[in-house]
């Protein structure tokens, strides 16, 4: 019986906010930080040396297919899981040796709603803080705030059974911020959701980074990675395969592009003449009426409208696409299509 | 635009600095464990459930009063009491020890749940989570030998020699009996993990445990081998003391026997569950 009770825990937060440290030290201590972080389970290798680091205040993407190891790295990080190798620590913390004190200023909201359908919105919240510590009117005082920030005041009192998908998330995600962490983990926030709800996620993600709470969340969704996050670690099948911002890991894949549209299919081979005389690279597009030009900077867009004026080519369209990360993820996730034979 | 995005911009936001958290006091196993039971116990407060809750014991004793009666006569039954006056403590026990089979089943329920991973991350002693199950499942089982006795009062002329407090005594010692034997169960769904293995094997346990025991006809009237595995049962040796306790005769033996074999079986089990529990 004395292994159980020793168990008991630490008051809960031993002192006010983390010990003051210097910009430059702030700096240095990322708030959540993977070092070669592997996890097997048997053979199946779900992390194979993964790297992350977030800073204060950021919001961190993990973008990957099903089964490329985020919810793995997730789990780690909210002390779930184990790393077989690697260390990966929460404010310094080490998962593994200290997970009380990890476990105290973290949030998590997985991928499937954490919420007690049986009870109440409210009650679900309440239990929350006072499992954490507060007293009946602090609890009060908490969820109250929670619920009206979420939008759940008017469904507090119905149970969660019968909420919808959108106010589910938005309760798991309020749950997961009762203790006021200032690291939150979001594992595919916004799956299953419909568009108004989704729209509703990000602003309550954005708004958190704006409090400076760091953030990582999981996605399949490129726009949202794209939209939300200021750095993003592609994963594939437990491997990080670019780390970068979203700019930065568009501008590795490829260059901007212009396509003309002209009004008939007959005049694009005069058009794709007209560009590569004056030494534009033209690319007529294999069906349809459109010609794609790379560009690197906008001094080329006028050079195409000049020279198709010249040309007295009618131009009915000119469009300006910028690379997604569509094309990031593609390009790098692409399975090999020969058998490699590793070296 | 949503409420939320309005929100956003005139509020601070739900975490940052001024940290409301900062100011909560301190929680411990005690606090972590009622908040817990507290969840756990409120799905058994439904209608349905609660109508379930105390139909179950009315059917067991119309079932076995009415069915059994004949078997008052029995060879080796006490003579001086009403068969009921038998009967009821022995339905405490097997009611009892049947609501503590369902901590099994309670907790796998709950390790399907995603709540509990949620438990998992919080800065909470891990051993709440398994307490609160025991102790809902315990609640439920009060409920349901207050419905034992209360209706063997009324329809079946108990009335035993040992009166309210006896029956008081028999109902806490059945409950002390059910709570440590639903331990058994706990660990066994720590370990097992699997619902339906577990469904299985408590069915195994608890079908020879409550009646190859003396709770229905006196291990006398059995044949020989079944006599030894029920005078061997220790649901017979409950139902020994149950019975003396509603007659107002039991021993300071029998009642430290009874309270030191619970607490064994307790430290065996809650230890094991203790380190098997885990979400994933």
């Amino acid at each position: 019986m004395a292994a159980i009770l020793d168990e008991i825990s630490e008051p809960w937060p031993a002192t006010g906010p983390p010990e003051k440290a210097t910009e430059a030290e702030h700096v240095a201590t990322p708030m959540i930080e993977a070092i070669e972080v592997t996890k097997s389970f048997g053979d199946v290798a779900a992390l194979d040396g993964v790297n992350v680091s977030v800073p204060e205040g950021s919001i961190h993407g993990l973008l990957g297919h099903n089964g490329a190891g985020k919810t793995t790295l997730v789990n780690i990080f909210s002390t779930l899981l184990e790393p077989t190798a690697g260390t990966a620590r929460i404010r310094g913390l080490d998962v593994t040796a200290e997970p009380q004190k990890v476990r105290r200023c973290i949030g998590l909201t997985g991928q499937f709603a954490s919420v007690d359908e049986q009870l109440s919105g409210r009650d679900n919240l309440v239990l929350i803080a006072r499992l954490l510590g507060a007293s009946k009117r602090q609890a009060r005082t908490r969820v109250d705030e929670l619920l009206e920030l979420f939008d759940l005041s008017d469904a507090a009192g119905r149970p969660v059974s019968q909420y919808s998908g959108g106010m589910r998330r938005r309760l798991d995600i309020a749950a997961s911020l009762v203790g006021s962490p200032q690291v939150i983990f979001l594992d595919e926030p916004t799956t299953g959701l419909d568009p108004t709800s989704r729209l509703g996620v990000w602003e309550i993600v954005k708004r958190l980074a704006k409090d400076g709470v760091s953030v990582l969340l999981t996605t399949q969704y490129l726009e949202e990675a794209d939209r939300l996050c200021d750095r993003i670690t592609l994963l594939s099948k437990g491997r990080v395969i670019a780390e970068g911002t979203p700019g930065e890991l568009k501008a590795d894949v490829g260059q901007r592009m212009v396509t003309v549209t002209l009004p008939t299919q007959t005049e694009v081979p005069g058009a794709v003449k007209a560009l590569e005389d004056s030494g534009i690279r033209a690319i007529p597009q294999e069906s349809g009426t459109t010609i794609s030009v790379p560009v690197t900077a906008s001094a080329d867009l006028a050079a195409i409208v000049r020279t198709l004026n010249e040309a007295r080519t009618e131009i009915t369209e000119l469009g300006f696409s910028e690379p997604t990360l569509d094309d990031v993820y593609l390009r790098l996730t692409r399975e090999p299509t020969g058998k490699s034979v590793p070296a | 635009m949503t409420v939320i995005e309005a929100e956003a911009d005139r509020r601070t936001g739900p975490a940052g600095r001024g940290q409301p958290s900062e100011q909560w006091g301190t929680s411990g196993l005690i606090s972590q464990t009622a908040a817990l039971t507290g969840r756990s116990i409120r799905p058994y407060l439904q209608t349905g459930v609660l109508v379930v809750t105390f139909v179950e014991p009315l059917v067991m004793l119309l079932m076995f009063a009415g069915v059994l009666k004949v078997l008052g006569d029995a060879p080796g039954m006490p003579t001086d009491m009403a068969y009921i006056d038998n009967l009821a403590p022995a339905i405490m026990i097997i009611t009892a020890v049947a609501a503590g089979a369902q901590a099994g089943n309670g907790l796998i329920n709950d390790l399907r749940n995603d709540v509990i991973t949620r438990f998992h991350t919080l800065p909470i002693n891990r051993f709440s989570v398994l307490l609160a199950r025991s102790f809902a499942d315990g609640t439920r089982a009060l409920y349901q030998l207050i419905a034992v006795a209360v209706l063997a009062a009324l329809f079946f002329g108990f009335a035993p020699p040992g009166g309210i407090p006896g029956v008081v005594g028999s109902i806490l010692m059945s409950l002390l009996v059910g709570w440590s034997m639903s331990w058994i169960f706990i660990a066994m769904a720590a370990v097992l993990r699997n619902g339906d293995v577990l469904r299985m094997i408590t069915t195994l346990m608890t079908f020879p445990l409550l009646f190859a025991s003396n709770a229905f006809v006196p291990p006398e009237s059995m044949p020989t081998w079944l006599r030894v595995i029920a005078q061997a049962n220790p649901i017979s040796y409950a139902n020994d003391a149950t019975r003396s306790m509603v007659a107002g005769n039991i021993t300071l033996m029998e009642l430290l026997a009874t309270l030191v074999a619970c607490l064994a079986l307790v430290c065996v089990c809650a230890p094991i569950a203790k380190r098997s529990f885990r979400v994933m």
